[in-house]
């Protein structure tokens, strides 16, 4: 028991344990609908569109993170607009934006006169977590948990039939840019919290586990969510006793959990559930 | 008759222009020499010893980190037009090979640590390479700028007389900055001169003036940027046992990493020192001697019990 | 039934205009959103109060086109259309719309009892839950429908026939005035389309107006009122004995 304790001596182990389970649940409940609406590569897509953001505030002498928010946020509503219904597919417009912002970004750096890595500015690692951040990701978490459980309804029924939701005057698109705004402020606090290789696979990973083994939206998000918490302890714990990177740690420890969701369902047989929960 | 001659005279000195106009690439006898140099910290040492005399271009300016540099098509250009391209060497500019090559120049290649000695690094499963940051120690810098005053000389006869007042005037200063340093050094305590740092480049500066190093910190430092928490956990109990009261980080990432390491061992995280590169004109490390002096400062002042 | 704090449509819910028809669409032209011709080329229909209206004719003439602009699902690109003699979008809550199978996400992890629930959010607005009197509605018109067994089956899990009960049940428990059905006993079991037709008789009798999309011309003069033919977009004429009834087509649109 004294072994398991070991860790724990350290504050950065406890800070780090601490903001990796709460950005962990945070993503991994909104992962719940960035999986459900095939927006896997979002998170990815919008940890590539800071950049510009970063640089163009560097150059202006403003706030780093400030621009990154800013950045983020216009690229989700930008996405928002170009994929409104009838226009383009959500991946279309995705890959269009974040491609074109990074070009900007990589664009404003050759500007600037000394060559510097802005990509490594804002990205922060699980271990380098500071009292302060935390109280930072406590906040982002109590707002996007918030936001999905008064908004429950609502995201659920534009997520599988957008078309009833405009027949009773709910705009689907009005939802959508709620869920890339908050997907966005979540991908910038967390990268600057936990980088940009945790980020991702938070956001899909915890809740792909959860979905094979469950029929029921909110078991998804429990599930996702214990997924998220236990991969982030976990890890951790391989990244202390183990010596290996810690957020590649945490990311296999999700990834593991997969593979036993797969089973799972795999020894249910194939039909998997027909109930709901 | 006499117009015949008129013309032939017209065209021979029209001829002489011409010729003279077409002599050869960088400046013609007159014009200053124009020298590229690949980073600023040499920058500093080649204006001291070329004075007026020189035009220069730096490829990598203040700030910048020349191990990860990437030339842009006007650095081509530069190199071009170039009488003289002064380096550092020992694997410190590895894209300037194929820039030279590529931009066809003529200048000559000077590299400016060949007649220094140098110290070699042992790296994990690399086998040994010569350590490049070589500035750091005065005395070797010295070694330089008798390269260089003799590589303009030879590149600009005209004015290698002033070449060499100005190499002798800055050399004293350079001797007197060594024993400045080595009177700073002895204040501070021995126990505790020993440089945790997350760059690997004061080994020189350790080897003159009795330091050891330690860069223990750059393998949890963002170079690679996703850190192991046993290392961390490592690294924080080594700093704790060796008693020295700072460590030393410096163009990383992740600083507030850093900060959260030293106050977990109980260490002051020193301000940054320079490292590779010059700071901008008019700041502490704006000048090569300024740059020395500054980090000695520091970390003099960092390392009192 | 109160109208909800806070609507979703931004129009509040306007109460009916006495005297005024349940529907009435004149000369009403519209077109989807890819696609630069019109679906829909100068369509009147007028539906009484309480009558039960067909839509007739091929594949691709217009019939879902119609019902999709009176839900308020695509805009009218010319002509006007009233719904109780308020503008489309001024009453959702009276309308409720039947669309044929196709555009849900039967994958999605919801339950049909759940599924069924979302035709009350009409009445919730946003920020309310489903309450008891939601939920009572809800079973009662899942067992009208024969499915109350399968309340708790994930969507992709029904047959296509309970999948098409499903949807009506959701449609259903709105309790609309209005309703609009797009082919509900297409490709169905003969259970199924037996258990649809008893409820929607019911309905009839309950004075539910109802336009429902169909090409059965068998059993259009027994179940409804009145016929529009539509071809191509277009008002079309009823074929030589094809049943009339009610004139509900361009005469009767712009006389009332």
């Amino acid at each position: 028991m004294g072994r398991l304790t070991e860790p724990l001596q350290f504050t950065f182990m406890q800070t780090g344990l601490l903001a990796a389970v709460l950005v962990g649940v945070t993503c991994a409940v909104l992962g719940v609908y960035v999986v459900l609406r095939s927006m896997a590569f979002i998170g990815d897509a919008l940890a590539h569109t800071i950049l510009p953001g970063l640089v163009a505030a560097y150059l202006l002498g403003l706030n780093l993170l400030g621009g990154a928010v800013v950045a983020g946020v216009a690229t989700a509503l930008g996405i928002g607009w170009l994929s409104r219904r009838g226009t383009l597919r959500e991946d279309t417009a995705i890959g269009v934006t974040f491609t074109g912002m990074f070009a900007l970004g990589i664009l404003l750096m050759s500007t600037a006169d000394s060559f510097r890595d802005f990509s490594d500015m804002l990205f922060g690692n699980v271990l380098g977590i500071v009292p302060r951040d935390l109280v930072f990701i406590s906040t982002l978490a109590l707002l996007v948990l918030a936001f999905l459980f008064l908004f429950h309804k609502e995201l659920e029924l534009t997520s599988f039939d957008p078309v009833h939701a405009q027949a009773m005057g709910l705009g689907a698109d009005k939802v959508r840019y709620g869920l890339l705004v908050l997907l966005s402020l979540t991908v910038v606090a967390g990268i600057q919290a936990v980088g940009v290789v945790l980020i991702s696979a938070l956001l899909i990973t915890p809740a792909a586990a959860a979905s094979l083994v469950t029929n029921s939206l909110p078991r998804m998000m429990a599930i996702s969510a214990a997924v998220a918490a236990f991969s982030g302890v976990a890890g951790l714990y391989a990244s202390y006793f183990f010596d290996v990177a810690s957020g590649a740690a945490i990311v296999l420890a999700c990834t593991a959990c997969f593979g036993v969701a797969y089973l799972v369902r795999v020894l249910q047989g194939g039909a998997g559930k027909k109930t709901v929960g | 008759m006499i117009f015949g001659k008129a013309v032939i005279l017209s065209c021979g000195v029209l001829l002489v222009f011409v010729l003279s106009a077409c002599g050869g690439q960088g400046g013609g006898p007159g014009g200053p020499t124009r020298v590229v140099v690949t980073y600023s910290i040499l920058g500093d040492l080649v204006e001291n010893v070329g004075g007026g005399s020189v035009e220069m271009t730096t490829l990598v300016g203040p700030n910048g980190d020349a191990h990860t540099f990437e030339p842009a098509p006007s650095d081509n250009a530069e190199l071009v037009e170039a009488d003289v391209v002064f380096q550092n060497g020992l694997g410190f500019e590895p894209w300037l090979g194929a820039l030279y090559q590529s931009s066809d120049s003529e200048a000559k290649r000077v590299v400016v640590t060949e007649n220094v000695d140098p110290l070699l690094v042992t790296g994990e499963g690399r086998g040994s390479e010569p350590d490049p940051h070589v500035w750091h120690d005065p005395t070797k810098s010295v070694v330089m700028v008798r390269s260089i005053r003799d590589a303009l000389a030879e590149a600009d006869p005209e004015n290698a007389e002033a070449y060499r007042r100005n190499a002798a005037e800055y050399t004293a200063k350079l001797e007197k900055l060594d024993a400045d340093v080595r009177e700073q050094v002895r204040s501070i305590p021995g126990d505790n001169r020993t440089l945790f740092t997350s760059h690997d480049t004061f080994g020189y500066f350790a080897q003159r003036y009795g330091f050891g190093v330690d860069t223990a910190l750059a393998s949890v430092s963002t170079e690679a940027s996703d850190p192991s928490a046993g290392r961390t956990a490592d690294l924080i109990e080594k700093i704790e046992a060796s008693g020295v009261p700072a460590i030393f980080a410096e163009n990383v990432s992740n600083p507030s990493f850093m900060e959260g390491i030293a106050s977990e061992a109980g260490v002051e995280l020193a301000p940054a020192l320079y490292t590779d590169a010059l700071g901008g004109p008019g700041s502490e490390g704006g000048t090569y001697i300024g740059m020395v002096r500054y980090n000695v400062s520091t970390m003099s002042e960092a390392l009192q019990e | 039934m109160k109208d909800p704090s806070l609507p979703y449509g931004r129009r509040r819910h306007a109460a009916t205009v006495p005297g005024a028809p349940a529907l009435a669409a004149r000369s009403v032209s519209a077109r989807y959103a890819n696609s630069a011709e019109l679906a829909l080329r100068d369509v009147s229909l007028r539906v009484p109060r309480g009558s039960r209206v067909a839509l007739v004719g091929p594949n691709g003439s217009g019939k879902s086109t119609l019902l999709k602009a009176v839900a308020g699902l695509l805009p009218v690109k010319d002509g006007e259309i009233q719904v109780y003699g308020n503008p489309v979008g001024a009453c959702h809550h009276r309308v409720a719309y039947l669309p044929q199978r196709g555009e849900i996400d039967w994958r999605f992890p919801i339950s049909l009892r759940r599924l069924v629930t979302t035709g009350r959010y009409v009445h919730l607005g946003w920020l309310k839950r489903p309450g008891r009197e939601d939920r009572e509605i809800v079973s009662n018109v899942m067992e009208d429908l024969g499915l109350s067994q399968l309340a708790e089956r994930q969507i992709g899990q029904l047959s296509g026939g309970q999948q098409q009960r499903a949807l009506l049940a959701r449609a259903l428990v709105q309790e609309g005035d209005l309703l609009l059905l797009d082919e509900p006993l297409n490709a169905v079991d003969a259970g199924t389309r037996e258990t649809i037709s008893g409820v929607l008789s019911e309905l009839k009798g309950r004075g539910k107006t109802m336009v429902i999309a169909t090409h059965d011309l068998a059993i259009l003069a027994s179940e409804f009122d009145g016929a529009l033919y539509l071809r191509e977009g277009r008002e079309a004429e009823p074929g030589p004995g094809a049943f009339v009834g009610l004139p509900v087509g361009q005469d009767a649109a712009w006389a009332g």
